[in-house]
């Protein structure tokens, strides 16, 4: 009698073991790396902005996300702080467990204190310059470790570059196609394939506004990528949209 | 004239003699009876001499040899042992009226008598009185021996008869313990050859039958327990903070089932607390197999009784027995796991409480190690971990807390449940069982008190035969001894004894003439003879035959005759005793 009981509940505890390593493959997750430009050119609304929109893709972020914050780069010594993790590969996609639920909801807690740390306003009265020359180089190194995730650029940023290279604080100053093909044939370009480039916070109503924007339309092409109009806008109001078509 | 010195007539000797005590002369301590009153004079001293007599001549044990006396006082029954006191006395009056012949000489030798020179007719005075006295001593000395060897005879002889009473008692006794062996070695066989007149069946049925009703019921009291007791259990031991963590995601989760919500969330929780888990388990089965087990042995044990079924009497004994112990067993089981759980759930509150006291300090660091971090992001990633799986923690331990108090706020009630419930289980138990002792091994209930009184039976006339033979064989060695005392002719020193008495006058006429300075061959008063005439003993004169002894050894003879008939069938052991 006692063996009739028990040996139904292990075949069961098997067969439960068995489903638990599926056969399809896990989801690999969607890496976002994320530009936060807390320059002095941009004011404080535009900051509010962005941070909301980073706390809206944090809060949509899902297990086995990579999520990397960037500081963008000051230029001179100081060096900018970047802060890099992931939730772990769910078992099996679509279904998280409990378990990664939970760690994922602490990711996000995490992410959002980091958050609030970069978006401090007080340091940001100290920023000078703006390199995103240099956030670009080192976003396209983290794009190279996401391996097959889809991985997705997001620049908070007016991509107002301000450092002794290049200042685009006049329209006149912003370099041109020559000066970025001189870049791609001494290979100073990073390489962003298949890395999905969104900009909020950037300005598309003025004329250096517009200058800029094509400025930088040319050098993703140059580094292997596109930024669609939509993609390069002054405001995202939902996270949602932080997303490249077809991807 | 007669005096001490002609020969006197034998019935002198018998009846006592003219000459006595005239009572003029205290200072003799002489008794016609022996009972005479001591003077203080000799009193001290023959104290002494008894005293010497009873003590000091016991044998030293140092002394290599043993002491002669002891030797000769070795045989308490034999003929010595009766004249010994007797020789004591005559030699204790023989010493005084020694002692006395002195004085007598000294007292006359002071006043110069008798004169030397003049011849005395007759008899001198205190040779006379000596003269007599001796003569009485030897009448009581003779007196004394027969008197006291007829005494022994006559009580050797009582003795006799009581031992032939007491064998014929024995021997009484042994038969009817025969006959009365007899009658229940019968009443054994009849109650062996008994066979009940109606065999019934010797068992029970279940009250509920019903075995898919029985595991039912089994299950729900299983659970019902489990569910009361396991939140204890849960509390008491503590889980992994990792567990704490997904216990709390998994209960949020449940909350998308609705109306399942509850049972997922008690089912997770199980699953999640899993040493609780078992123990609870464990402990529940136990004690629902204890109440089962229980009350099936109370049902065993009030249900049969060998009254009703004398001829299952022995496997119903043996069976409740058996039951009994169990039972005994079972219900101190489900005391101690009850008092357990009781005094478990009386400090789940303290536990719970320390823990979240130990959380708090622990959230607490957490925190400030939070706001040291700063906007040092690597560490602040970190402390902001640790401050969530704290408060999760904590806030998990806060609903333990709150539970455990009002676990321990109505834990009264709960012992009540569980009791109900051991109470239900142990009746489960009681009304499932089935039992059949037809199989039986029983005798009549009659026959264990009946082995025993034959038993007893036999050992009383191993006992009874033992008596006889004692009786009989003490009462044989009693009429040895009276033919022994009959034969003995203690009269045969009668020649010594008159020999020691002689000396006396010679001793009075010695100690006077030495007084004087003179020899008593120069005093012509002393020339007349000196010798005292004593009677003449027959020294072979019979004692006296008890008259019943002829009768008591006939009687004695015809108890060994009866005793040995008896014993042929009545003594127990293969080995019968001779006459």
């Amino acid at each position: 009698m006692k063996l009739s009981l028990v040996f139904p509940f292990f075949a069961l505890l098997a067969v439960g073991c068995d489903n638990a390593v599926g056969s399809e493959p896990p989801y690999q997750g969607h890496s976002y790396i994320v530009g936060i430009d807390i320059s002095g050119s941009r004011n404080r609304t535009e900051l509010d902005e962005s941070k909301k929109l980073l706390d809206g893709v944090i809060d949509h972020l899902q297990v086995g996300d990579h999520l990397t914050l960037i500081e963008v780069y000051q230029g001179g010594r100081v060096p900018a702080r970047q802060w890099s993790d992931s939730t772990r590969t769910p078992r099996k996609s679509g279904a998280p467990t409990a378990s990664e639920k939970r760690r994922l909801e602490d990711f996000k807690e995490i992410a959002r204190m980091q958050t609030s740390i970069l978006f401090d306003s007080a340091r940001a009265k100290g920023i000078l310059s703006t390199d995103i020359f240099g956030t670009l180089s080192r976003a396209a190194d983290y794009a190279k470790a996401s391996r097959n995730r889809g991985t997705t650029l997001l620049l908070l940023s007016d991509m107002m570059n301000e450092t002794p290279d290049v200042m685009m604080t006049h329209q006149a100053d912003i370099p041109g196609n020559r000066w970025i093909r001189e870049l791609a044939a001494e290979k100073r370009i990073p390489r962003l394939e298949g890395v999905c480039v969104v900009v909020a916070g950037a300005d598309v109503t003025t004329e250096r506004g517009a200058a800029i924007r094509d400025f930088w339309d040319k050098y993703f092409e140059a580094a292997s990528t596109h930024v669609s109009p939509d993609n390069y806008r002054n405001m995202i109001s939902d996270p949602a949209e932080v997303a490249c078509s077809g991807s | 004239m007669a005096n001490i010195f002609s020969p006197p007539t034998s019935n002198d000797v018998v009846k006592g003699g003219r000459f006595g005590r005239n009572g003029t002369d205290h200072s003799s301590a002489f008794s016609l009876n022996g009972d005479y009153p001591r003077t203080p004079r000799f009193q001290w001293a023959g104290g002494v001499a008894r005293f010497w007599d009873k003590y000091m001549s016991l044998p030293n044990p140092f002394w290599a040899k043993p002491h002669p006396d002891a030797i000769d006082d070795g045989d308490e029954n034999g003929v010595y042992a009766i004249t010994r006191r007797t020789d004591y006395w005559f030699n204790r009056e023989l010493a005084q009226l020694e002692q006395e012949a002195k004085l007598l000489a000294a007292e006359w030798a002071e006043k110069g008598l008798p004169r030397h020179d003049v011849e005395r007719v007759g008899v001198l005075e205190p040779e006379q009185v000596l003269g007599m006295k001796c003569l009485e001593l030897f009448r009581q000395w003779r007196k004394r021996v027969r008197t006291k060897m007829q005494d022994q005879i006559q009580s050797r002889s009582a003795a006799l008869n009581r031992l032939i009473g007491e064998s014929r008692a024995e021997s009484n006794a042994l038969e009817a313990t025969a006959n009365e062996r007899k009658n229940t070695r019968s009443q054994i066989e009849a109650f062996q050859q008994f066979k009940e007149s109606d065999p019934s069946r010797v068992g029970y049925d279940r009250i509920f039958k019903s075995s898919f009703g029985f595991w039912i019921f089994a299950g729900i009291l299983t659970v019902a327990e489990f569910t009361a007791n396991f939140p204890v259990f849960r509390l008491l031991l503590p889980m992994d903070s990792t567990l704490v963590q997904l216990a709390s995601t998994l209960g949020e989760a449940a909350e998308s089932h609705t109306w399942l919500a509850g049972p997922l969330v008690l089912f997770q929780d199980i699953l999640l607390h899993f040493e609780a888990f078992l123990v609870a388990l464990i402990a529940v089965v136990i004690l629902v197999l204890l109440g089962k087990t229980t009350g099936s042995s109370a049902r065993s044990v009030v249900a049969f009784s060998a009254k009703e079924s004398p001829m299952a009497a022995t496997t119903i004994r043996a069976h409740r027995r058996q039951h009994l112990f169990v039972f005994i067993v079972g219900f101190l089981g489900i005391v101690s796991v009850l008092s357990f759980l009781y005094f478990s759930r009386a400090q789940i509150a303290e536990t719970a409480q320390s823990r979240v006291h130990s959380d708090s300090v622990s959230l607490a660091q957490a925190q400030l190690d939070q706001q040291a971090a700063g906007t040092d992001l690597a560490k602040t990633a970190a402390t902001t971990q640790r401050v969530t799986d704290a408060n999760r923690t904590l806030r998990q331990h806060l609903d333990d807390a709150a539970y455990a108090i009002t676990v321990q706020r109505i834990n009264n009630a709960i012992v009540l449940l569980n009791i109900g419930l051991v109470l239900a289980a142990m009746t489960l138990g009681f009304v499932y069982k089935r039992e059949d002792l037809t199989d039986r091994q029983g005798e009549h209930p009659a026959l264990r008190p009946l082995r025993a009184r034959l038993q007893i039976l036999e050992r009383e006339a191993l006992g009874h035969a033992r008596g006889a033979r004692i009786s009989m064989s003490g009462a044989a060695a009693e009429a040895g001894r009276i033919n022994h005392l009959l034969e003995s002719h203690p009269l045969r020193e009668w020649q010594g004894k008159q020999d020691r008495l002689q000396s006396v006058i010679l001793q009075f006429r010695g100690e006077n003439a030495r007084i004087r300075g003179l020899d008593p061959a120069n005093v012509i008063a002393f020339a007349q003879p000196s010798t005292i005439l004593f009677p003449e003993v027959n020294e072979d004169e019979e004692l006296r035959r008890p008259t019943e002894f002829n009768q008591l050894l006939q009687q004695l003879s015809e108890v060994e005759t009866e005793f040995a008939r008896v014993a042929a069938y009545a003594i127990p052991s293969g080995t019968q005793p001779t006459k």
